[in-house]
């Protein structure tokens, strides 16, 4: 076990996570937000947040600054 | 049936015809097309028919009616238009209660005189660029049935290129009024974040949303451009900018604007006629400067990720309760976005800042940017590959590829149809640093007057 979560967090910065990991992730968040997640669903959410977290893997490299929440805020003016 | 907004309203203000014969034109003209297109979901009839006899009764008395005097229009179907469900392309909203009043921007094309005659078809709750839609069915290109439309507006862009209605509005979260403007051969307008009240429309995406007219003609989409600005309290994010009017302005000619092509992130990832269709355009208004804006790539994939958060958010009630009624791509789209990181959406939001930042440096250089609006010609109905420049690509998502960065910044940009002897239509896009819709519609409509663009209307 202790093999699998050093593994998992090396991959974990390019977001290349196991099956076993996302759906750790998305079941841990979907008892939270009291979603139900039926099987034949699973799939199709597993891979769309397999590419989600990929792609957050991509920003954000070293070197940038991270802005405040409130520059961040999601209410965003042009 | 007279062509264009423009001339419609110039015509039943010279009293030379009345409203009324307009409306019975129109529905004859959307009962003949749309069997074969699907832009259509609801045909307000009755409604257009009793508002046309109202203003025909005005235009007696003696009543200007507007900038807009009887002219028909339709709205995608996330608009609120009274007495109907809001169903925003989705069978989950079919069940909601009526709107209780139509959306601002359709009270505000209205009070111009305009006359709405129906909702028009769009992918589920706006998560899309093709309008394949599963419950109502594909909208069908014009110019060719057996193609896409785009979307998410597709039903908008598609019944102005047959000709059902010379202006419809659109919603743009990523693209979805640029890219079925551009498969269609149309022009369409998405103004900058803030400009337009979104009041009474289903949103997708709180931060990323707008609405936009999209035309036959660069004058048309300004008439309803000008029509729709003001103040309203009721969007939150409405910008205090005072009425801005681009329609005075368009013959104003570009003499004063400092124009550039897209290269980088705007020349790749494209076919050769794409990137053509952008150089003709650029050259036709001796444009040599070429600039990038750094950091598109970055934002394009950042504004995927704030895109299924947010969507996700507003639908979150209905993918606890409903989640098999959901297309099952939209479905599995939100539902990653509701489980997903939250630190994944501050970097992407970090992302958007450092990219708005480096984009309007740009713009303190040029004014106006010409890019190609979409990678491709309209792909099949159903494809999910396609070889562009060497890549294989998944078109439903590529559609959106040079649409995408521009409006995840809030800059205004506009869909320009360009003259080719294709069968299916191009298009440029034109992009702006915010607030210069003026300036955008002022060189499209130089790009309309060399004859260099014009909208592919399927007449007949």
């Amino acid at each position: 076990m202790r093999g699998t979560m050093k593994q998992e967090a090396t991959n974990s910065g390019e977001g290349n996570l196991s099956d076993e990991t996302i759906d750790r992730i998305m079941y841990g968040a979907a008892a939270f937000l009291e979603l139900h997640l039926p099987s034949e669903f699973t799939p199709g959410i597993r891979e769309n947040l397999r590419a989600l977290l990929r792609v957050g893997a991509t920003l954000n490299k070293a070197g940038d600054t991270p802005a405040s929440f409130v520059e961040i805020a999601p209410v965003f003016r042009a | 049936m007279i062509a264009t907004a423009h001339d419609i309203a110039a015509a039943v203000r010279s009293r030379q015809c009345r409203v009324e014969d307009i409306v019975e034109a129109t529905l004859a003209r959307i009962a003949a097309s749309d069997r074969q297109i699907n832009a259509f979901t609801t045909v307000t009839a009755e409604r257009a028919r009793a508002r046309a006899k109202v203003l025909d009764d005005r235009m007696l008395s003696g009543e200007d009616l507007g900038p807009l005097a009887g002219v028909p229009f339709a709205v995608k179907n996330l608009f609120d238009i009274a007495g109907l469900p809001t169903i925003a392309g989705s069978r989950i909203s079919v069940g909601n209660a009526p709107a209780s009043a139509d959306a601002t921007a359709i009270r505000r094309l209205e009070a111009a005189g305009a006359i709405l005659v129906g909702a028009l078809n769009m992918d589920e709750y706006a998560s899309g660029f093709t309008t394949e839609n599963s419950h109502y069915g594909p909208t069908r290109n014009p110019h060719d049935l057996g193609r896409m439309s785009g979307g998410s507006s597709g039903g908008a862009g598609a019944a102005v290129a047959a000709g059902m209605v010379p202006l419809t509005l659109g919603s743009d979260t990523n693209g979805s009024i640029r890219v079925p403007s551009a498969l269609c051969g149309v022009f369409g307008l998405k103004p900058t974040y803030g400009r337009l009240s979104r009041a009474g429309t289903q949103l997708f995406s709180e931060s990323l949303d707008h609405i936009g007219p999209l035309g036959r003609t660069v004058a048309d989409v300004a008439l309803a451009y000008d029509a729709m600005q003001g103040s309203d309290t009721a969007d939150p994010v409405l910008a205090a900018r005072p009425m801005e009017p681009a329609l005075p302005l368009i013959e104003a000619g570009i003499a004063d604007l400092r124009l550039a092509i897209g290269s980088g992130y705007f020349g790749r990832r494209a076919d050769r006629t794409a990137l053509d269709v952008a150089t003709f355009a650029a050259k036709s208004l001796n444009v040599e400067e070429e600039v990038d804006l750094p950091g598109a790539e970055r934002g394009w994939a950042a504004s995927l990720v704030v895109t299924l958060i947010e969507g996700s958010s507003v639908h979150l009630s209905r993918l606890r309760t409903r989640p098999q009624d959901f297309d099952p791509m939209t479905r599995d789209r939100f539902l990653a976005g509701a489980l997903a990181p939250a630190e994944l959406y501050l970097k992407a939001q970090r992302e958007r800042r450092n990219f708005r930042e480096k984009a309007l440096r740009v713009f303190e250089r040029i004014d106006i940017l010409i890019t190609p609006a979409v990678p491709f010609e309209a792909p099949p109905i159903g494809c999910n590959r396609l070889e562009v420049a060497g890549e294989i690509l998944d078109p439903r998502g590529m559609l959106g590829l040079f649409t995408q960065p521009v409006s995840f910044i809030g800059l205004p940009a506009v869909t320009v149809p360009i003259r080719t002897s294709d069968v299916l239509p191009r298009a440029v896009q034109l992009v702006a640093k915010p607030w210069n819709e003026q300036g955008l519609l002022r060189v499209a409509r130089a790009l309309e007057k060399l004859g260099v663009a014009a909208a592919r209307i399927k007449d007949g």
